[in-house]
């Protein structure tokens, strides 16, 4: 890459390593990349094996979640005329044994540049979303200090460069430990969510002091970076098409790949990010920052159950997850502070509307936010009883979406009284939703404390202390004058 | 109301979003069957494996991936490994189908030692030989699974042997015919599996970085 990042590996490469990190069972169990049974061997071993069982990988059939045989193959083909890839050597495939929620990793050796790269998985079933969102109350995470603590125990003897990755939450844990451990000198984060603003505050300094290091690598309209604080260089890459998992698929680690006629790979740099993902992104951070720490992890859990509910494209299940009793106050509380949102930045619903028809929801539940935004008195006073308000509704020649879509969710009701409620207390321009930065917002008194003062407050107790200077000199002269 | 181990109460909170359920003891009905799972497995391994006390550690749960099977971490307590073992758990009808990779840890040292000796037949300079199996097998081998067997292919484990030679020891630099000399003396013994050979500059060097040659080939019945 040359510049700040010391790394020999292209971003394409990376974009590769990434996939092949996902591989199981393409043409039998040797297909899976991450196996213990992998190591020594070198990823040119790896292909060459799997392209010998190449008819028995089925084209149609998705060997992960999103990712079929044909377009494994793809990748494989893409590797083939990559010596430099080919000759990088499996040094060591970890599974996890600490973490409950396991995750598996590995540890690569690039001979021609004495390279260490050390990739990190980012789990594919829904049980991620408990760990991802774990990020939002927990300063560290179970899952980013189980990575750590591996990553300490490895053997870097002969090694000139170490280069971590990993997509998804395996980009989380790379960009943790190249904030935590000063021996890594380049850092790839794909797709990986960030950090919330306590982890910021609190590990500012170390940020600062290894955040050049992080370049994040981001489809422009994944949905999985946009959660907390970035932090590193970002960059944005064009996505694929979506294929059968919709909008979900923007996720997945070869969103960003393309092919020329010939089988070869390349990413393509966007001008930026999706701009309905930089409005939920805004929105997100907006909300989360209006939740206090102590019931943050009722939120966190409320967010998690509602994406994995969101990515089986099932209106039905969006619905129940919002409306589960565990979570309904959260639920209530995230969309009240959207309803609210929505009056300030508009753009927020043409954002969602696109989200969610793009991953195939009814979304003529939006229309319930102009609904509640003009009748929030009305919901909290007969919100409970739905024939009134059907009734009602009807009577002002209300939309018959928004009635049907209604009548066909009472179980929508109490949350909707509970959403009306809560929006009266929210101001939704009280908290920033731009990332914190850890260069900026605050001055760390005591590296890794607790203690956190913001520049504000050190402007103010300095003023304070020059006031009582001036006192004290004034007072003084006044005392020897007379 | 079930009573949980602090354990099972880690694992199912890492896999479930119902925290506060899990810590009561007051488990919805999905993690009421992944306890019970969790259980099966460990009582699985317990049966299968007598002389090793097992720990599950975590799980990979299937909900959300295109596996038919949730993947089950655990240790053995005799065992010092950092990484875990793994277990798979198929729900068939209202019973488990659990298989695991552990028989490899029993028949690990009888398998390589038989290599060796083979190997040293023909005088080939060996660092190491490594071997591993890709098969996850079931209850119908138990603790005293025939390393023979397994190696023989009469028992399809999916033999991955791994053998790091000495390159100061290798008479002819015709590494491609040490590589036929290796694959005719394990034919010839009868030996199933897929074989990786590794040449290192000697036999102080790592296998990762002093790697001079490397090559693999396949022997099936």
């Amino acid at each position: 890459m040359g510049g700040e990042y010391t790394s020999n590996m292209t971003v394409e490469e990376i974009v590769l390593i990434n996939n092949l990190l996902y591989c199981e069972n393409l043409g039998g169990p040797r297909g899976t990349f991450l196996s213990k049974n992998q190591e020594s061997r070198t990823i040119g071993d790896y292909i060459n094996g799997v392209l010998r069982n190449a008819a028995k990988i089925e084209n149609d059939k998705e060997y992960s979640t999103g990712v079929t045989g044909a377009e494994y193959k793809e990748i494989m083909w893409a590797i083939r005329p990559n010596e430099h890839l080919k000759n990088i050597v499996i040094k060591e495939v970890h599974y996890e044994s600490d973490a409950a929620g396991g995750g598996r990793s590995v540890y690569l050796f690039d001979p021609s540049s004495k390279e260490a790269i050390v990739a990190f998985k980012g789990t594919q079933s829904d049980a991620e979303w408990i760990d991802n969102v774990s990020g939002l109350y927990q300063v560290p995470t179970e899952y980013q200090s189980n990575a750590l603590s591996w990553f300490r125990t490895l053997d870097f003897s002969g090694c000139d460069i170490i280069t971590v990755t990993g997509h998804s939450k395996g980009g989380n844990k790379s960009k943790f430990i190249t904030i935590m451990d000063d021996r890594v000198d380049s850092c790839f984060s794909f797709d990986g969510q960030g950090f919330s603003d306590e982890f910021i505050q609190k590990y500012a300094v170390r940020i600062r002091q290894n955040q050049h290091k992080i370049f994040n690598v981001i489809a422009e309209s994944d949905f999985v970076n946009i959660l907390l604080n970035d932090v590193g260089k970002k960059q944005f890459y064009l996505g694929t098409n979506y294929g059968r998992l919709g909008f979900a698929e923007n996720h997945c680690a070869n969103a960003i790949v393309f092919y020329d006629s010939v089988g070869g790979m390349s990413v393509w740099k966007a001008p930026g990010q999706d701009k309905k993902m930089s409005d939920l992104d805004e929105m997100l951070n907006s909300f989360i920052r209006s939740v206090r720490m102590t019931t943050r992890e009722k939120v966190a859990r409320m967010l998690g159950n509602v994406i994995v509910n969101a990515k089986s494209g099932n209106t039905d299940n969006l619905i129940a997850a919002f409306s589960d009793e565990r979570y309904s106050d959260s639920a209530a509380q995230l969309i009240a502070y959207v309803f609210r949102y929505k009056a300030e930045k508009p753009e927020i619903v043409a954002s969602l509307r696109e989200v969610l028809s793009q991953n195939g929801f009814n979304t003529e539940m939006l229309g319930l936010v102009d609904f509640i935004t003009n009748h929030g008195i009305l919901m909290e006073f007969i919100g409970k009883k739905p024939g009134a308000v059907l009734g009602i509704l009807k009577m002002r020649h209300a939309p018959e979406s928004i009635t049907g879509f209604l009548s066909n969710h009472q179980e929508l009701f109490e949350l909707l009284v509970l959403v009306a409620r809560k929006m009266r207390k929210i101001n939704p321009l009280r908290y920033s939703g731009k990332d914190l930065n850890a260069e900026d917002e605050s001055i760390v008194i005591r590296a890794e404390s607790r203690l956190v003062i913001s520049k504000r407050k050190i402007r103010l107790i300095a003023e304070g202390v020059l006031i009582l200077i001036a006192i004290f000199l004034i007072s003084l002269l006044f005392v020897l004058k007379t | 109301m079930i009573e949980l181990t602090n354990d099972e109460k880690r694992i199912l909170a890492a896999i479930s979003f119902c925290s506060e359920e899990i810590e009561s003891g007051n488990l919805c009905d999905a993690d009421i069957k992944l306890l019970e799972e969790m259980r099966e497995v460990k009582k699985y391994l317990g049966e299968k494996y007598p002389s090793y006390t097992f720990e599950i550690t975590g799980c990979d749960p299937k909900a959300g991936t295109i596996r038919d099977y949730n993947e089950w971490y655990y240790k053995a307590l005799e065992v010092e490994r950092d990484s875990a073992y793994i277990a798979t758990s198929k729900e068939i009808g209202d019973k488990y189908e659990i298989k695991d990779d552990f028989y490899g840890e029993i028949i690990k040292n009888e398998a390589l030692k038989q290599l060796e000796e083979i190997l040293s037949k023909q005088e080939i300079p060996i660092i190491k030989t490594e071997i591993s199996f890709w098969e996850y097998l079931g209850n119908e081998y138990k603790e005293d699974i025939s390393a023979t067997e397994v190696l023989k292919g009469k028992i399809v484990a999916g033999n991955d042997i791994k053998i790091f030679l000495d390159d100061t020891r290798l008479g002819d630099k015709n590494y491609n015919a040490t590589v036929k000399k290796v694959e005719n003396s394990l034919k010839n013994e009868g030996i199933c599996g897929e074989v990786y050979i590794v040449v290192i500059k000697d036999f102080k060097g790592d296998p990762v970085k002093d790697r001079l040659f490397s090559d693999s080939f396949s022997l099936d019945h």
